[in-house]
C-alpha cells in the first residue's frame, strides 16, 4: 500500500519571515532620513553684484556730498558697530532708525547709488545686517567701497 | 489499517539572505554618500541672518563657495585655503567664464570684514561680478 506523501512544500510562513528584516530596515531608513532632514537649516542668499570694471583706487578723503550718492560709513565705536550716513551726519546704532532714514532717502529715488564704506575691524555679521537694512529700505544699487575709508568729521 | 502519520516538526529556519542584501546595500550607500559629503557646507559657522534674503535660483550656475570662519581662515571644498592661494584660486576659477561664475561667501558673523573684503577684491580683480552672501532667513 502506498502511503501518500506530501510533495509540495508549504513555504508560506517562511516567506513571511524572510520579508520581515527587509521591512524593518526600510522603516529604519525612513526614520533616519526624516530625522536628518529636520535638522538642516536652509541657507538663503543676499545678492551683491560687483560693478564691472577695475577696482577703485583708495580715496584719501571722501568727496563732499552732493546727493548724487548715499554713503554709509560703518565703523566700530565703544565696542559696537555704528553707521553714519553722509547726508545728515548722524550716527546710528539702532538698525530700525537707520532703516527709517534710508527709506526717506530712497523715497526720493531708488536709483541713487548707495555705497557702504566699511572699516576692516567691523564684524561681518554687522556689515551684512546693515546691507540687509539698505536692501530693505529700497535701494537698488548698493556697492562696497574698497580700502580704508574715513567718516567725515562731525561739525 | 491505520496509517501512521508522522508529523515532522520542521526546524525553525530564518532566511537571512534578504537581510544580508540590505546590509550590503546600506554599506554601499553610506560609502558613496560620505564620499559626496565633503562638500562646500561642511564647516560649521554662525551665519548672519537677513530679512531680505532670497532663495537660491532654480538654475544653479557655476558656483565657487568660500567659507570664512570666525578666526578669519578661508575654506574651499572642505579644505583650508592659505591666504596666498586665494587670488590664484579665484583667478583660475574665473579664467574660463568670469561672467557666469557665482562666488558665494559663507562668512561667520564674528569674522572681521577685512577678510571678506579680501575675497571681494579678488573677485573684482578676476572680473567676477556675481557675488552672494549666504545668510539664514530671519525667523528660522
Amino acid at each position: 500500500m502506498r502511503i501518500p506523501t506530501s510533495h509540495h512544500y508549504d513555504d508560506g510562513g517562511n516567506e513571511d519571515r524572510a520579508m520581515t528584516p527587509m521591512i524593518d530596515v526600510v522603516f529604519l531608513l525612513l526614520i533616519f532620513f526624516v530625522c536628518a532632514a529636520t535638522g538642516k537649516v536652509q541657507e538663503a542668499v543676499l545678492t551683491s553684484d560687483l560693478s564691472g570694471g577695475s577696482t577703485e583706487s583708495e580715496l584719501a578723503t571722501p568727496e563732499p556730498q552732493d546727493f548724487g550718492e548715499v554713503r554709509v560709513y560703518v565703523q566700530r565705536q565703544a565696542g559696537q558697530t555704528v553707521a553714519q550716513v553722509n547726508t545728515g551726519g548722524e550716527t546710528y546704532t539702532d538698525r530700525n532708525r537707520l532703516k527709517q532714514t534710508l527709506r526717506l532717502l530712497a523715497s526720493a529715488t531708488t536709483e541713487v547709488p548707495m555705497i557702504l564704506d566699511v572699516r576692516p575691524d567691523v564684524p561681518a555679521g554687522d556689515v551684512i545686517d546693515i546691507f540687509d537694512t539698505c536692501l530693505g529700505a529700497g535701494f537698488e544699487s548698493i556697492s562696497f567701497a574698497a580700502g580704508p575709508g574715513t567718516a567725515p568729521a562731525r561739525e | 489499517m491505520r496509517v501512521p502519520v508522522q508529523r515532522q516538526r520542521r526546524a525553525l529556519r530564518f532566511n537571512i539572505t534578504p537581510l544580508i542584501d540590505i546590509v550590503f546595500l546600506l554599506i554601499i550607500f553610506f560609502l558613496v554618500a560620505s564620499h559626496f559629503v565633503s562638500s562646500d557646507e561642511t564647516e560649521l559657522i554662525d551665519l548672519p541672518t537677513a530679512a531680505a534674503a532670497s532663495q537660491e535660483p532654480p538654475d544653479i550656475p557655476r558656483r565657487l563657495v568660500i567659507t570664512v570662519s570666525a578666526d578669519g581662515m578661508f575654506h574651499v571644498r572642505g579644505r583650508e585655503l592659505p591666504d596666498a592661494e586665494l587670488d590664484a584660486l579665484i583667478a583660475t576659477e574665473g579664467a574660463t567664464d568670469a561672467a557666469g561664475l557665482e562666488v558665494r561667501i559663507r562668512t561667520d558673523r564674528h569674522a572681521l570684514w577685512d577678510r571678506v573684503e579680501d575675497v571681494m577684491l579678488a573677485c573684482a580683480r578676476a572680473g567676477i561680478q556675481k557675488v552672494r552672501f549666504a545668510v539664514i532667513p530671519e525667523g528660522q
